[in-house]
Parts: structure tokens; sequence; C-alpha cells
């Protein structure tokens, strides 16, 4: 077997509890397979349905349509085999006792996954090493910054010796370095051949650590593409970014067939070039180069570009 | 899955909740008990302005022994920690039932509700001279034991409703308390409620084991004694019992309707 979660027609409508309110639909006809050893972004904006597909497939809630599986036992109706088999961190401080020691609270989540005493402790001297809490091991997690906790949360997803873990934006609020270290596992992770489904905002996050990711809105899968592919629904060809302080190359570049657009960016100085055609990238190059510019750099979007242009910029707006 | 693991590991969270209400037990006797008893010793001194020895003694065992469920008690809002503390979804989707985590956690309340009742009685036995048969009142503490076990699984039981509402754990579990305070012959004697309440509080903690511990510290006769506390421990085992069950429902009605929050 290949596939470690997959989903077919996944569904959830949650009743309205205001009278005359319609019900709300937070999934919608959701099929998707996610293979052993795969990391799966989840990108949305708030109220897409992430979660939600999180809290099915972690038998948290029962969907009302369609089925879903995790390395081919029922979530809904197999629940029993499921569960040792999966683990959830979720981002913030909570889902970990503060008035308990990074050690017990790992203890504790072992005896619940019943990892037999001896193995245990092991398992758990390891994870507290390899997250970097082993010599805050014996501390109140009262006392732990929030990355800690957050790098806790992930050793109390993978005591129970879960091959499937769930991540619901792990690193939300953390300081970028904690946030980068956070990364870090998770790819050593993937190299173990863990199977990782990851909720975020954090477009360089996905792009980071997905081998694939999925655009959700509205409770609708829209796109399941690797970041590079995705990035190619924007543009299809390669763009260049130059820094140059004379406005006279500019106009010449225009009149290149295959230059769609020169376009000041944000920073001064700064320009970006977006190409339609893939031969005019040397021609750029050459003239750029002839006119004396040397800060040069060819890109292509990023998946924060992809995002806005296939979900649209809402502001503050949530569905 | 071995259970008692489980509920070892519970306990070691639940020994940890106390210990931020009572950072050791000089500071639980300085500040609870004294607090406990001063209520207690209260209702005693009004039973002595009244002028009767024997509703003095009335009151004190009745007042003794309630202290014990009250303070297991907390069980209804300890119950709900878990939601507090972002836990709850994890130890739904754990492989192990939700009940043994719950009680093992929530079983230092029963233990705090012994050592309370225990410890109250012997303070007001000894402020208010309170006349002990020996060696009968022996098995005074054996009693106690029941009773606040036996509340515990009544405690438990509703706990396992509130999950599903964290915020009216403190109204829930003072009415409970109320109820039993006000209906199980603490310090109104059960005859004097109407028959349907009588009914009513012979399916409720505390009313067959206080009557036993009257019973044992008045001279009663050993079979009534131990009958009442069988009733005791039989009560308390089907609220238990009820409260295990309802548990993992109230997780399987929280899976259905969505109210598992994972923050």
């Amino acid at each position: 077997m290949t596939i470690a979660i997959q989903t077919r027609g996944l569904g959830r409508i949650y009743k309205s509890v205001q009278k005359g309110a319609g019900d709300i639909t937070a999934l919608e006809d959701v099929s998707m397979d996610i293979e052993i050893g795969e990391v799966r972004g989840l990108l949305g904006p708030n109220g897409a349905g992430k979660t939600t597909l999180v809290k099915i497939l972690s038998t948290v809630l029962l969907p009302t349509s369609g089925t879903a599986s995790v390395l081919g036992h029922d979530v809904e109706r197999e629940t029993a085999a499921v569960r040792p088999l999966i683990g959830i961190v979720f981002g913030g401080d909570r889902g970990v006792y503060w008035h308990l020691t990074g050690r017990q609270n790992l203890e504790y989540w072992a005896a619940l996954y019943d990892v037999p005493v001896k193995e245990a402790n092991q398992r758990i001297s390891r994870l507290l090493e390899r997250v970097g809490l082993g010599n805050r091991a014996d501390h109140l997690v009262e006392t732990y910054s929030r990355g800690m906790k957050q790098r806790l949360h992930l050793a109390r997803g993978l005591v129970g010796g879960a091959r499937i873990l769930f991540l619901d934006e792990p690193t939300i609020g953390m300081d970028p370095l904690a946030a980068r270290d956070f990364r870090n596992l998770v790819q050593e992770l993937r190299a173990e051949g863990k199977t990782i489904l990851l909720t975020t905002h954090d477009m360089a996050e996905a792009e980071s650590v997905c081998d694939r990711v999925a655009l959700i809105d509205h409770g609708r899968v829209i796109a399941v593409e690797t970041p590079r592919t995705l990035s190619r629904l924007i543009t299809q060809y390669e763009r260049i970014d130059f820094e140059c302080d004379h406005d006279e190359v500019l106009n010449p570049l225009r009149e290149i067939p295959g230059v769609a657009s020169v376009m000041p960016l944000p920073e001064e100085r700064n320009f970006r070039i977006d190409l339609s055609n893939e031969s005019a990238a040397r021609t750029v190059l050459e003239m750029l180069i002839a006119a004396g510019v040397t800060s040069i750099r060819t890109s292509r979007p990023s998946l924060e570009e992809v995002y806005v242009h296939i979900i649209g910029d809402r502001g503050l707006k949530i569905r | 899955m071995s259970v008692r693991r489980v509920l070892q590991a519970g306990f070691m969270v639940g020994r940890k909740d106390i210990a931020i209400f009572w950072w050791n037990w000089k500071v639980w006797l300085t500040t609870w008990i004294l607090r406990i008893v001063t209520s207690a010793a209260t209702w005693i001194l009004l039973g002595r302005l009244i002028g009767s020895e024997e509703r003095v003694y009335f009151l004190l065992i009745g007042n003794a022994v309630i202290v014990g469920p009250q303070a297991a008690g907390w069980v209804v809002s300890s119950s709900t920690w878990d939601r507090f503390d972002g836990t709850y979804p994890m130890l739904v989707v754990a492989p192990t039932s939700l009940a043994p985590a719950m009680i093992g956690r929530t079983s230092i309340w029963l233990i705090n509700g012994i050592l309370t009742s225990l410890a109250t009685f012997a303070i007001l036995v000894t402020l208010f001279r309170f006349p002990l048969r020996m060696p009968d009142a022996l098995f005074a503490p054996l009693i106690v034991a029941v009773v606040c076990a036996s509340s515990y699984g009544f405690s438990l039981f509703i706990g396992s409703f509130v999950i599903r509402i964290p915020s009216t754990r403190n109204i829930v579990h003072n009415l409970a308390t109320t109820m039993l305070t006000a209906f199980c012959g603490v310090s109104v004697p059960i005859a004097f409620w109407p028959g349907w309440v009588q009914t009513v509080t012979t399916i409720l903690p505390v009313t067959h084991g206080l009557q036993s511990m009257r019973l044992l510290l008045n001279g009663g006769s050993p079979a009534a004694i131990v009958s009442g506390v069988l009733f005791e421990a039989a009560v308390g085992l089907a609220w238990l019992t009820l409260g295990i069950l309802t548990m993992d429902r109230m997780a399987d009605r929280g899976r259905r309707d969505g109210s598992i929050e994972f923050v």
C-alpha cells in the first residue's frame, strides 16, 4: 500500500444553532490521496475547511458525507485501528499540561498510547533531545517559551509511535528562528518516512517543507500540486528581477518580443520583467548586462502570490 | 491496554492540579480545613443555641460527613479542565477509553474528600467533646470513604455531562452539593421532606452512608449499619458506571456535532 490518507467525496455540514440560520457547509466533496512519506500542505483562508478536514481524518469529527481512510482504515467505522497510527499537533500554547514537566507530559501520553514503560522511557529521552528540550526535560512546562511548548507538542505527537502526523498550524506565533527549527524537524520526520498533513497560513513554510500543496477554499479543494507547479498557474515562464539606477534601459526592454511587462517593484530602483516566451530570457539578460546592470535574478512566483491569485485578496474578511 | 497505568498517569496530573490550590499539607490544613471546620462549627453552634445536645451531635455528624462529598464534588469542575488545557481532543482520539484518564486525573478529589471529612471529624469531635464509642468508632473512616467514593461516582456522572458545556461547571457543582446537603439528612432529617423527595434521596449518595454513620456512633445494630454501607456503595457504583458510559457517549456526541474544538 502506498496511500496513507484517502478521501472520497468527503463532506461536513454543521447544523446551525441559531434559529432561521442555514446549515454551514464546512467541507464539500473532498477527494484526495496522500502517499506514504509525503508532506502535504493544506493552504486556505480562515474558515476554508482545513481544520475540519484534519479533525475528520484524526477521528475528532465525523463526516456527514463521503469516506476517509488512514492507512486503509475507515476513520468512521475503524477508529480503534486508526487512532494508534496518528498523532495530532496544533499551534498555540495549549494542548500540553503546564503544571507538569516536559518529561511528565510525554510519560502521560506514552501511557495512553500503551507504549511499554521501558521503551517509553528511552523514546521520551530521545524525543526530548531531538526537539532540543533535553536540558529542560524536568522543568515545568509553564516555564517554557512558546517555541519550546510547540516542540514539546511535536514530541507529544510522536511519543505514541504515530506513522501519520497532523500538524494544524504548528508554527503559529513562533519567532522566525523557532519556526525554522520546527521546519527542520518536519523535514527530518519526512526523511524517516512519516506522512505529514500540515495546515498553515505561512507560504514560506508550505514552500519549504511540502511535497505537494492543496489549496482549499469554501470547503472545496481547488488545486493539488507541487509548490513549483502551482506557481506556473500564474505564469508559465520565468521572470527576471533586477536593480538599476537609470531608467533609459526600461523602454528598449519592453520592445523585446516575448517580454510581457516591465514593472517597478516596491523596493526603490528594483524592477520585474515578466516573460511570455522562454526564448526572450537570453535577449533580456544580454541587454541588461550590456546596460551595466549587475544585480539580476530569475525567479518563479512565490506560493504567496499563487495563493492571492487563486484564492483572492480578501483582506480581513472571512467566508 | 493497561488501565492501571493510565489511572496512575492520570493521577500524576491530578496531584499537580491540587498542588495549584494547596502547595503542601500545611497550607491545606491551615486554609482549606480551617475554612471547612469553621463553616461546620457554625451549624453545630446553632444547634447548641437551640439548646439540645442531641441536635448538636446530629449536626456534628452530618456536617463532618458532608464536607467529604462536597470536596469530592470538585470532580464536576475538574472533569472540564482538559477542555481548558486543550488536551480533551487528544484524549478523545487516544487509543485508550476516556474514562481511565479522567478517573485517574479526578480521583485526587476523592482522596481530598476523604481526608477533609476525617480531619473535620477529628477536629469537631475534639472541639465539641463528642463521646465516641470505642471500638465502633474505628469503623467511621471506612464509612466516610464509602460515602465519599459514592459521591465521587455521582459527581463523575454529572461531570461527564458538564464536559460538553464547561461554562456551567461551577453552577452545576454548587447545585449538586447543595442538593446533597439539603436533602440527604445532613442538617435536616430526611423525614422532614415530602415523600417524593425522600424517594429521590434513596438513589442519591450520602443518604444511606450517613444513616449508617449515625447508627454506628449511636450504638445501632451492626446489620443495619452494614446494610446502609452496602446500599451506599451500590448507589455509588451505579452512578460511577453511568458516568463512565456517559463520558464516552458525550465524546461520541461531540464528534457528531463538532463541539470538540482543537484549541
